[in-house]
C-alpha cells in the first residue's frame, strides 16, 4: 500500500514522524477550539514512548491523529514514511492491517466471539484463511498465558484476562507500531504490572514501537521516553526511568 | 475478508438478538404473504373468467362478416384467411338456397322429419372446427353427415297415434330450479330415448325448390356420427345435419342445375391457434375489409378488469411489504447504533469499508430471504385453506381419512374448478427474490450509516 505513496522516508530511523500538526474543533456557533498546537515529534523504531497528560491536555487527540483515526487540520503524520494523514479510508484500513495494532482501555473485544476469534480478527480482515489465523491466534494466546481460555467468551473472563486477549490481538499481526490507550485504566495494580510487562516484553522481542497514552504517572515509568502534553503543546520530552539505550 | 467470514459474522449478528430478528422476519413474512395471497386471488379471478368465457364459446373463434365493398365471403376469402399467420383453419358455412326438404328414415318411410337445420362445412375444417362427437366418426364417404344431438327427437313415428307420435324432450329438459323457483333449460337432464337412434342410419331426403314444391328429387345420406349441441358453432348441432360443403353443393345443383360454381358462404369462421393471437388475426382480417366478431371483445375488457383488480390487490400486499421494509431498516439502524463501538473497533483493526457494508447488507438481505421463504410456504397453506373453504366443488365432501383429505385438497386446488386463489409456481420464486431485494434495499441506508461510523468510536470512553 505504501508503495503507492510518492513520499519517501523522511527520517530513516523515525518510525513515526509528526510535522507541524494542528487540530481544531469547530464547536457549534462558537470559535474553533484548538486541541493541538503545532506538534513536531519523532518516535524512533523500537521505542516505548509515553504520551503523558491530564484529561483535556490533548493527548487523546494526538493519539487519534497518530493512528490515523482522525484527520488533522494542518500538518502530517508519517508512519514508516507513509503520510497516513493523506490516505483514504480503505488505504488506511490496509495500512492498519499491516502496520498498526491497538490496545484499548475497555479491551473492546467483540462479545459474540471467543478469545481465539477475537485475536484472529485482524487476520480475518486481512483475508487470512481460517486455519492459518487460528493457528497464529492460538500461539499468541498461549504466549499471553491464556492457553486454557481459547474458547471462552469475553464475559467469561476477568478484566485482566480480557486485556491479555486484547494484547494478543494487538500483536498477532506483527505490527510495527502498537498504540496503547490507557491499557490498564480498568485494572488493579497487580494486573497492571503484568499487563505492562507483557506489552514491553513483546515490543522488545520484535523491536516494535509502542505509543502509550496515559494520565497515570506510575504507568509512565514503564516508558523509555515521556512526552508531556499541556493544553495541546509539548511541554517536556524526557527519558523515562526504565530507559534502555536502544538503536 | 473472505465471503465465508462475512456470512458467518452476519449470522452471528442475527442470532445475537434472536427475538428482534424473528420479529423483523415476521414482518417480512406477513408482507410477502399479503402480496402472494392477494396476487393469487387475482389469478383465481382471471382463471374463473377464462373458464366462464370458455363455457360461453370457443375463445379462439373469429366470426367474419362482409364489411361492404368487395369483401365477399367466398373461397378466395377463405384462402386469404387461411394464409394469415397463426390461423389454424378458416371455416365456411354454406346453406341451401330456396330448397325445401323432407327427411325419412326406417322401413317404408316410417319415421318422418318435417324440418331440420342443414349446414355445410368445408371438409378440411370439419374436424378442426371442434365438434364434439357423442358417437360415430366424422364423414369420410360421400353423403355422410353428422347429426345434431337432439335431431332424432324431431322424428315423427307415423305408426303411432297423433299426439303420441313424437318423443317430448322439452318437458324433461325444462326443470324447476329449486333455488329460484323458475323453470330453466337444463341440457344435462336425463331424457327419454328417441324412437330411433340416428347413429349409422341411412336417411332419405326428398328435395324440392320452393318454386316447384311438387317436383321432388331424392338423395340418400348416411349419419356417420352424432355431435354434442353447441349453439356457438351452429344450430345444426342441436336439431339438424352437418354436411360436407361439396355434398351440399351437389344437392343444390340437383335442384338448380344451372346454378354457378361460385359459392358465397353465409358465414365464415376463422380459428386461431391460440387465444393470444386472436386480436392480431382480427386486425389482419379487418384490414382486408371485413367485419369480425369474437369473444375477444368480451374477453379483453374482462381481462383488463381482472388485471386492474390484481394490481389493486397486489398494491395492498405491497403496502404491507413496504411496512416490513421499514421494519428491517429500523432493526438494522437499532442494531448498528448498539454496535457503534464494535464497528469502530473493526475499523481501527483494519476492516475494509466494503466489508462492513457487505456484512450489514447481508444481514438485511438474509432477513428478506428467510421472510420470503417462510412467507411463500405460508401463502401456499393459506391458499389451500382458502380454496378448501370456498370452492363449491368440495362442498359436502367428507374427510374421514388422509386420502379423502388429499382428494379434497387437490379438487379444491384444481384450476378447472375455479379456485379462489391460484399461485403460479413462478410467484413463489418472485416472492423470495422480491423479499431479498426489499431486504437489501432496506439495508442500504443502515449499511451506509455503519460505514460512516468513525474508528474513533473505539477510543471513546463511556
Amino acid at each position: 500500500m505504501e508503495n503507492e505513496q510518492p513520499t519517501k522516508v523522511r527520517k530513516p530511523r523515525a518510525m513515526i514522524h509528526v510535522k507541524d500538526l494542528r487540530k481544531e474543533y469547530q464547536l457549534e456557533g462558537g470559535a474553533p477550539v484548538v486541541a493541538l498546537k503545532r506538534i513536531n515529534l519523532d518516535i524512533m523504531e523500537g521505542e516505548l514512548c509515553c504520551i503523558f497528560g491530564t484529561s483535556g491536555s490533548g493527548k487523546s487527540t494526538l493519539l487519534n491523529q497518530l493512528a490515523g483515526l482522525e484527520k488533522p487540520t494542518f500538518g502530517d503524520v508519517y508512519i514508516r514514511g507513509v503520510p497516513i494523514t493523506r490516505l483514504n479510508e480503505n488505504q488506511l484500513a490496509a495500512f492498519r492491517q499491516k502496520h498498526i495494532g491497538f490496545v484499548f482501555q475497555s479491551y473492546n473485544l467483540l462479545p459474540f466471539m471467543t478469545a481465539v476469534e477475537n485475536v484472529a480478527m485482524p487476520l480475518m480482515f486481512r483475508g487470512d484463511s481460517r486455519r492459518e489465523r487460528t493457528k497464529k491466534a492460538v500461539a499468541m494466546l498461549k504466549k499471553v498465558g491464556l492457553g486454557n481460555r481459547l474458547k471462552h467468551y469475553p464475559r467469561q473472563m476477568s478484566g485482566g484476562q480480557q486485556q491479555r486477549v486484547g494484547i494478543a490481538r494487538a500483536f498477532v499481526a506483527m505490527p510495527d507500531v502498537v498504540f496503547a490507550d490507557e491499557p490498564t485504566g480498568n485494572l488493579d495494580s497487580k494486573t497492571t504490572i503484568e499487563v505492562m510487562d507483557m506489552i514491553k516484553s513483546f515490543a522488545r522481542k520484535y523491536r516494535q514501537t509502542i505509543v502509550l497514552v496515559t494520565h497515570d504517572p506510575e504507568l509512565a515509568k514503564y516508558a523509555d521516553r515521556i512526552v508531556t502534553l499541556v493544553d495541546g503543546r509539548i511541554v517536556s520530552d524526557t527519558k523515562g526511568e526504565n530507559h534502555e539505550e536502544i538503536c | 475478508m473472505k465471503v465465508f467470514d462475512m456470512i458467518k459474522m452476519c449470522l452471528q449478528n442475527l442470532t445475537r438478538r434472536k427475538s428482534r430478528t424473528i420479529l423483523t422476519v415476521l414482518g417480512v413474512v406477513i408482507g410477502c404473504c399479503a402480496i402472494v395471497t392477494m396476487m393469487s386471488i387475482g389469478y383465481g379471478v382471471q382463471n374463473s373468467q377464462q373458464i366462464m368465457l370458455e363455457g360461453m364459446g370457443d375463445l379462439t373463434l373469429i366470426q367474419v362478416y362482409p364489411g361492404g365493398g368487395n369483401s365477399k365471403l367466398d373461397d378466395a376469402a377463405i384462402k386469404k384467411f387461411q394464409n394469415i399467420a397463426n390461423v389454424d383453419v378458416a371455416i365456411g358455412k354454406y346453406q341451401l338456397n330456396n330448397i325445401g326438404m323432407e327427411i325419412y328414415a326406417g322401413d317404408n318411410k316410417r319415421y318422418q322429419m318435417q324440418w331440420a337445420q342443414v349446414v355445410g362445412i368445408n371438409e378440411d375444417a370439419m374436424e378442426k372446427f371442434g365438434f364434439e362427437l357423442i358417437s360415430g366418426s366424422f364423414p369420410k364417404e360421400k353423403y355422410e353427415v353428422l347429426a345434431g344431438q337432439f335431431t332424432a327427437y324431431n322424428l315423427m313415428d307415423t305408426q303411432r297415434p297423433e299426439g303420441h307420435n313424437m318423443v317430448d324432450r322439452w318437458s324433461a329438459m325444462n326443470t324447476m330450479n329449486p333455488e329460484t323457483g323458475y323453470y330453466e333449460y337444463n341440457p344435462d337432464a336425463e331424457l327419454p330415448a328417441p324412437y330411433l337412434d340416428l347413429q349409422g342410419q341411412t336417411l332419405t331426403l326428398d328435395l324440392y325448390s320452393y318454386e316447384n314444391p311438387d317436383q321432388k328429387k331424392t338423395q340418400e345420406i348416411k349419419v356417420s356420427g352424432v355431435v354434442k349441441e353447441d349453439y356457438n358453432k351452429d344450430y345444426a348441432t342441436s336439431e339438424g345435419f352437418i354436411f360436407v360443403t361439396t355434398d351440399l353443393l351437389a344437392i343444390q345443383k340437383l335442384i338448380y342445375p344451372s346454378s354457378t360454381q361460385m359459392i358465397t358462404y353465409n358465414e365464415i369462421y376463422v380459428k386461431a391457434r391460440d387465444i393470444s393471437q386472436v386480436a392480431d388475426i382480427e386486425k389482419e382480417i379487418k384490414k382486408m375489409g371485413y367485419s369480425t366478431y369474437s369473444m375477444e371483445s368480451v374477453r379483453k375488457p374482462l381481462e383488463e378488469e381482472a388485471r386492474k383488480q390484481q394490481m389493486m390487490l397486489g398494491g395492498l400486499g405491497a403496502v404491507s411489504l413496504f411496512v416490513a421494509a421499514l421494519g428491517i431498516t429500523n432493526t438494522m439502524i437499532m442494531s448498528i447504533s448498539e454496535r457503534t463501538r464494535e464497528i469502530g473497533v473493526m475499523k481501527a483493526l483494519g476492516c475494509y469499508l466494503g466489508n462492513i457494508r457487505a456484512v450489514f447488507l447481508m444481514e438485511a438481505g438474509f432477513i428478506g430471504l428467510i421472510g420470503g421463504v417462510i412467507g411463500g410456504a405460508l401463502s401456499f397453506i393459506i391458499s389451500v385453506v382458502m380454496n378448501v373453504l370456498t370452492n363449491e366443488a368440495v362442498k359436502g365432501m367428507e374427510i374421514n381419512s388422509l386420502e379423502t383429505l388429499w382428494t379434497m385438497i387437490t379438487t379444491a386446488m384444481a384450476p378447472e374448478n375455479s379456485p379462489m386463489s391460484i399461485i403460479p409456481l413462478w410467484l413463489y420464486g418472485f416472492a423470495i427474490v422480491f423479499s431479498i431485494i426489499i431486504g437489501l434495499g432496506s439495508g442500504f441506508y443502515p449499511a451506509n450509516k455503519a460505514v460512516h461510523i468513525s474508528a474513533m468510536e473505539a477510543i471513546k470512553r463511556e
